[in-house]
């Protein structure tokens, strides 16, 4: 277990070196740069700017390759590069807007896995039930409606009915938790719903499978009542695969959800990286992606050994 | 027409044509499946699956082949039919050498030497009718063409194991296991073989049914003179449609001999508690015999134990048989035994 | 043997299929099961044999099962008029169950210990007033849960599960299949039941692991007084152990009792068929075997009133398709429903005589 910890560890390593080939190439093809954007908006300024002089200011007067082993070498020193237009570090971008997507990344999950779990067991237990039949309903027209549309309906109808708005001004949870939550607690259950439909389903039809398996028989045949059937014998087994979607869910959650984040108008770090695309502002999405990269692979790694812990039969080799 | 005419040319061609008595002789056949690890499949060990077996088999007879899980019975199977290409050894079919066929007589082979698994139809295309199974090898080889024709040897096939013709047009999922294992029998005869390795044919079948099955492969032989090899762990089942039996044990024949003798005079102690396991269905008779329980479980054949490789359960074991291998001997005529124990 | 501990009365189990027809599984099967006593029920495939054993412990899920009718008199109370609640109590602790694969029956995540202690743990198998004498001496220090695993590792050992102490703490995937079978024997013991059903115990172990399985489980039933019903088609099997037998053919009992009457005197064309089906290990190779023509019966098409071999049997006649032949005592405690035995009977005597 531990060896394969560390061997797991090291091997982020080289991922995350093709992670930075990857995001630093793909950028390099998109056409007009940095240079362009900066030239376009200081001559809409009104001032004079030496298109060449900026290109060797940013630095990228030089080959390509040689632009990404100095950035290499930055990132090495733990350096993540300064933004092209917002007169700060990319450190600091990324020490503010993380936490922020983290925030409501991690909201979404909690409350998806809250949402769905139960309620997969419940439909499960009662199969075939009214109760059943509507809760199935729901979580379909979940899964199923855009999430933007209902994000603007949540935001249209409080403030036409109540005129009231969420606050527009991030405030740290820990400044002010009823502040925080305002602004949050809303898209978070929206950035859930979609993903607690589709894991609501699987729950289901999982349970009701391993609810077929021999074992579950034998577990009867013990005496062992339906409720501790259900949570001891059939719910561990269920959630094999569907550990395998929260991991898949881990990634696009934290990696900020830019729709939402726009319309609540959070400054989290999907619709930074999306402002620092459109501007070519290369050291800001690089950096974003690569930290972002490193959260997603942890939270791989520890899904891959929660297999182990619930699934005994893993082997890591 | 022309179907009696090319079936003659192919027998006229066939180079395995011949009267010998021996239509199989396998010698020091070893078969050991490599176990790899790590990104570079490094081979750690082998699973000696077969393990040095030799035995002739005799046209238009039975050889038994018993074992448990793990004895290596289903890869030799596999090997006679040259389905996989041993480690080593050498299988001589109708005087060929299996080691070096050429393109020709490889299909020739794959003709003539057939195998009938225990469910057959687990691989097949469920939208294939059974006319389409029982045909697809005529026309693969070449046997027999048109449209018509190919309609009445499938019929001729079903009849002669006890199907009714109309089936032809049904699909497999129809029938019953019984049936199923008819219908494969059916496939297998059209391409009028010579040679039939049947694994486990009839383990999966109720009890009345596989006396069914057991019945009409005994018929077949003795109408159309074929050789069987019957591959099972039901030693009652093997032994009654056999001529022959070989007892076999983690990849290796313990005991080989006469059906009759099997029973009469077993040598080898794992063949003596393998005869006591099997409960005889007359409550007299069995409740009267002796029991041999063995201890233990079959070891992995990664790790075979050193000397006998039934040392380990062997209730008989010294030290001798725990250091050195036992030859593999004939202790009487047709009589095969690999026990110190047995001079 | 006269104590009476089971008594299955016109017990009928059905499926309903979704196209609404009904497949009687167990059409009207009664009989009796004595303390201590080893009855075998031996049937084809699809023959109901194992829906019947289901039944007595209620573990017929529905839809789409229902079992529809009949009493089930275990210790002269009807488990058929039991709340959930007191039927749970009697699972496990007075009725227990062995299932054919135990690959599949034990759960995959949870220890072997976990497993057995569960049941152990559900009927206070281990609280003060059930423990011996000598038990309490042995565990009377422990807390309930230590107790429970020191049991488990007694009945391992009593099972030939090497070192128990550390195999206890295995899963299952790490025991072979006849270790998993010998430790689901020792959880369907924990509680010393009184009547213990084996559905296939072996049909999934290889042959000589079958043979030690079985005289573990026959050992340890004679030692602790355990009725056992074992549900098998292995005749072999049922000449080992049975006391009583019980054929089922289409669902109804065509024939029962002892083992000696069935296998030296059987009277059902079915039961004569399925005996000389069986190759005998004993007698020369060309013993002659002889085989019941067909195929086991659809079991929604077979009407409940008519007999269910009817098809495949040798001697019927019209008559037999359309009356269901009653259970006829053909000597003390033997019985057979066919309208035809005394034929059947003449040709029997011919054919057995032969072995």
């Amino acid at each position: 277990m531990l060896k394969y910890t560390v061997k797991r560890i090291l091997l982020l390593i080289p991922t995350l070196f093709l992670v930075c080939l990857i995001v630093f190439m793909l950028l390099r093809f998109i056409p007009g740069d940095a240079v362009d954007a900066i030239v376009t908006r200081m001559t809409q300024a009104g001032q004079t700017v030496d298109a060449d002089a900026v290109r060797a200011k940013l630095g990228m007067d030089k080959p390509a390759i040689q632009q990404f082993f100095i950035w290499m070498g930055q990132i090495l020193r733990g350096d993540l590069g300064d933004s092209f237009f917002q007169y700060r570090s990319v450190q600091s971008i990324v020490n503010k807007q993380i936490p922020v997507s983290l925030e409501l990344g991690i909201i979404s999950l909690v409350l998806s896995n809250v949402i769905s779990i139960p309620l997969g067991l419940y439909c499960a237990a009662h199969q075939d039930s009214i109760s059943d039949y509507v809760i199935r309903v729901i979580a379909v027209i979940f899964m199923s409606v855009p999430m933007f549309w209902i994000a603007t309906l949540v935001l249209f109808y409080p403030a036409h009915w109540w005129g009231y708005a969420p606050p527009v001004k991030f405030v740290s949870f820990f400044e002010n938790p009823i502040k925080n939550m305002q602004m949050f607690l809303v898209p978070g259950i929206l950035g859930a719903l979609a993903q607690a439909g589709m894991q609501l389903r699987l729950v289901r039809t999982q349970v009701l499978d391993t609810l077929r398996q021999d074992y579950v028989r034998t577990a009867y045949a013990k005496g062992v009542k339906q409720k501790r059937v259900l949570h001891h014998h059939a719910f561990r087994n269920a959630m094999i695969p569907v550990i395998t979607i929260i991991g898949g869910s881990v990634g696009a959650l934290v990696g900020g959800n830019v729709i939402l984040e726009n319309i609540f108008n959070i400054p989290g770090i999907g619709s930074q990286i999306v402002t620092a695309l459109g501007q070519r502002d290369y050291p800001v999405v690089e950096g974003c992606v690569l930290v972002m990269s490193v959260f997603v692979m942890i939270v791989n790694l520890i899904v891959d050994l929660c297999y182990k812990w619930i699934d005994p039969r893993v082997k890591f080799d | 027409m022309g179907d009696e005419v090319r079936l003659e040319e192919n027998e006229a061609r066939n180079p395995f044509f011949s009267n010998m008595d021996t239509i199989m002789n396998v010698e020091h056949l070893k078969m050991y499946f490599p176990v790899t690890k790590g990104l570079m499949k490094r081979e750690v060990a082998s699973v000696k699956a077969v393990d040095d077996v030799s035995f002739q088999i005799k046209r238009g007879q039975t050889l038994g082949i018993v074992g448990e899980s793990g004895s290596g019975k289903s890869t030799i199977g596999n090997c006679l039919i040259h389905r996989i290409q041993p480690t080593s050894g050498k299988i001589v079919f109708e005087g060929t050498d299996l080691n070096d066929i050429n393109n020709k007589t490889k299909r020739l082979m794959r003709r003539t030497v057939q195998m009938i698994t225990q469910d057959p139809f687990a691989s097949l295309d469920p939208r294939f009718t059974i006319e389409d199974c029982i045909s697809e090898g005529l026309k693969i080889h070449h046997l027999i063409s048109g449209k018509k024709e190919i309609h009445e040897k499938v019929c001729e096939m079903l009849e002669m194991v006890g199907l009714n013709p109309e089936v032809a047009s049904r699909y497999p999922h129809e029938f019953s296991g019984g049936q199923r294992q008819r219908i494969s029998i059916a496939r297998s005869l059209a391409l009028q073989p010579s040679f039939i390795v049947c694994d486990e044919i009839v383990s999966a079948l109720d009890v009345s049914i596989q006396a069914q099955i057991v019945m009409l492969m005994m018929k077949l032989q003795r109408e159309l003179g074929l050789t069987y090899v019957f591959i099972g762990h039901d030693l009652s089942v093997v032994r009654y449609i056999s001529h022959n039996v070989a007892v076999l044990y983690l990849g290796k024949i313990m005991e080989f001999t006469s059906s009759d003798e099997l029973y009469s005079h077993p040598l080898h102690p794992y063949t003596k508690a393998l005869i006591s396991a099997a409960p005889i269905p007359n409550p007299t008779v069995d409740r009267a015999r002796e029991r041999i329980l063995l201890k233990g479980e079959i070891p992995s054949p990664i790790n075979p134990p050193k000397g006998c490789n039934f040392c380990t359960r062997c209730p008989y074991a010294d030290e001798r048989c725990r250091q050195e291998e036992p030859p593999y001997k004939e202790v009487a005529a047709g009589h095969w035994v690999a026990c110190h124990k047995v001079s | 043997m006269e104590d009476t501990l089971l008594e299955v009365r016109h017990l009928k189990t059905s499926f309903l299929r979704e196209d609404g027809t009904e497949l009687r599984a167990v059409d009207d099967m009664s009989y009796t099961v004595h303390r201590g006593e080893c009855v075998a029920i031996i049937g084809e495939s699809g023959s109901g044999k194992s829906v019947s054993a289901l039944s007595i412990l209620r573990l017929i899920a529905y839809p789409p099962g229902l079992i529809k009718a009949g009493e089930i008199l275990f210790k002269g109370r009807d488990l058929m008029k039991l709340s959930n609640e007191e039927m749970e109590e009697i699972r496990g602790k007075e009725i227990s169950m062995i299932f054919q694969e135990p690959s599949t029956a034990l759960n995959p995540v949870l220890t072997i210990g976990d497993q057995i202690t569960e049941s152990i743990l559900i009927h206070g198998r281990v609280k003060d007033e059930n423990l011996t004498e000598e038990e309490k001496k042995k565990y009377g220090s422990m807390n309930e849960k230590e107790r429970a695993y020191a049991l488990a590792e007694d009945l391992l050992a009593k099972v030939d599960i090497p070192n128990p102490d550390v195999r206890v703490k295995d899963y299952p995937f790490e025991f072979s299949g006849g270790m998993q079978q010998r430790a689901m024997i020792a959880m369907a013991m924990a509680c010393n039941p009184d009547l213990l059903i084996a559905d296939e115990p072996t049909t999934a172990l290889d042959v000589t692991v079958q043979a030690q399985v079985l005289e573990q489980l026959n050992q340890l039933r004679r030692e602790y007084d355990t009725a056992l019903i074992i549900i098998t088609h292995n005749l072999g099997i049922v000449a080992r152990y049975a006391d009583t037998v019980k054929i089922v053919y289409g669902g109804k009992i065509v024939e029962e009792g002892d083992v000696y009457q069935i296998f030296e005197h059987p009277h059902h064309p079915y039961t004569i068929g399925l005996i000389q089906a069986v190759p005998r290990l004993d007698l020369p190779r060309d013993h002659g075997l002889h085989t019941i023509p067909g195929e086991p019966p659809d079991m929604s098409k077979i009407p409940s009133n008519c007999c269910a071999f009817a098809a495949r049997c040798p001697y019927a006649e019209p008559e037999c398709s359309r009356k269901r032949p009653p259970l006829v005592k053909v000597d003390e405690g033997h019985f057979c429903a066919c309208l035809h035995m005394d034929k059947a009977q003449e040709e029997a005597k011919e054919v057995l005589s032969d072995g």
